[in-house]
């Protein structure tokens, strides 16, 4: 299932993947696969990920339907 | 802290298990092969037989060996006209205690004798033509082709500088492969464990299907040091495709291109180095075959980078929108 909140995050702090994968020390093919919900990272980086966008772990990564 | 500490554990306890078993295996193959048995010696000569009537005329030939340690096996074989057999005396030392061999060759029957008790004495053949009477007067040669195979143990220095030098990349690469913290993430962590998995099977694979295979064919044509560099060269480019194939093959900071570039340098300098001991040695030398195999798994994996740098290019464009 793909991430579009992450997605939507992440453009609405105007960062590309490349930008955020260097911030929270992943390849921007790690976030590219979170984003297409072909990887599910673990709490760790899900939370590395969160500090940066600013967001919590609900906003970004709880699934509501 | 604590994690980090448990972590750091893991990885020293992973590498020295790994290390004791190289260790294991790498010494017990190089100081077996350092002491081994002393190479066959082969000697060949002519004795020229006079036959006369009711007698043969001829100069009594013996063979020395060096001292070849507690037993030795001796194989005669001799050529000449039929009729022609020798008496074969084996000696110890210089014949004090009488021979402990003896025998007769027939021309065209290799003769062999297994001596026992030289404790590391010389050892003296002496070889006496006989005649059965059939032979018409006249001159002949009687040729003897001798191989005398050792119980002695000689040692040798290079397999144990090959297993030291082995032991060092052993160490270089196992640390080299459990100490890359943070050059890999967690998901390409996850796929290069899954990418390892399948090229280990892959190996296994290949190693079972060569050994079921040189069991059934009399005259394998691989040669051991061929078939394990193939093995090994076939699972590291598995490896490397299947990790590329999942983003897993280049570190977070280290940069495609640059590693596209020394795969197709490298794969060239293959081909180069296979052409140059092909026409040195004659591609029937398994140096020449395996390095230019290495040539091909390098060209695939140069491919495969040039074809993903190409999609991921394409990609790229696309991600954003």
């Amino acid at each position: 299932m793909k991430n579009l909140k992450l997605k939507a995050a992440r453009a609405a702090l105007d960062m590309s993947q490349q930008d955020l994968a260097d911030k929270v020390g992943v390849s921007r093919q790690t976030i590219n696969s979170i984003e297409k919900g072909d990887y599910n990272p673990t709490i760790k980086l899900c939370i590395a990920i969160c500090k940066v966008l600013g967001k919590s772990l609900d906003e970004l990564f709880w699934d509501e339907g | 802290m604590v994690e980090v500490i448990d972590m750091k554990n893991k990885k020293l306890a992973t590498f020295l298990i790994s290390m004791v078993m190289v260790t294991a295996v790498v010494l017990t193959i190089g100081l077996t092969t350092a002491i081994h048995p002393a190479e066959d010696q082969n000697v060949s000569f002519n004795v020229p037989v006079d036959v006369e009537e009711g007698t043969i005329v001829y100069e009594e030939q013996s063979v020395r060996f060096e001292p070849l340690g507690e037993d030795a096996v001796v194989i005669i074989d001799s050529n000449g006209p039929d009729g022609l057999s020798t008496e074969v005396h084996i000696y110890p030392g210089n014949g004090e205690d009488g021979d402990i061999v003896s025998g007769t060759v027939q021309v065209g029957e290799p003769f062999t004798a297994e001596v026992e008790g030289l404790d590391g004495r010389d050892m003296n053949i002496v070889f006496e033509p006989v005649s059965d009477g059939s032979l018409s007067p006249a001159s002949y040669e009687v040729g003897y082709e001798l191989t005398v195979s050792s119980s002695e143990k000689v040692f040798s220095g290079a397999p144990l500088v090959v297993t030291i030098v082995l032991l060092a990349f052993a160490v270089f690469m196992l640390l080299t492969v459990n100490m890359n913290d943070g050059k890999f993430d967690e998901r390409q962590l996850a796929a290069r464990g899954e990418a390892a998995m399948n090229s280990f099977m892959v190996s296994v694979l290949c190693c079972v299907a060569i050994g079921l295979i040189s069991k059934g064919v009399s005259s394998f044509p691989l040669s051991v040091y061929e078939t394990t560099m193939v093995v090994a060269i076939v699972a590291v480019t598995t490896f490397a495709i299947l990790s590329d194939i999942n983003d897993a093959y280049i570190g977070i900071k280290e940069r495609r291109r640059k590693m596209l570039i020394l795969t197709w340098v490298m794969a060239f300098a293959s081909f180069t180095g296979a052409c140059m001991i092909a026409v040195g040695m004659g591609f029937s030398y398994d140096m020449a075959r395996t390095a230019l195999i290495v040539g091909v798994c390098l060209v695939l994996l140069a491919i495969e980078l040039t074809v993903k740098t190409i999609i991921e290019k394409r990609g790229a464009k696309d991600e954003e929108s």
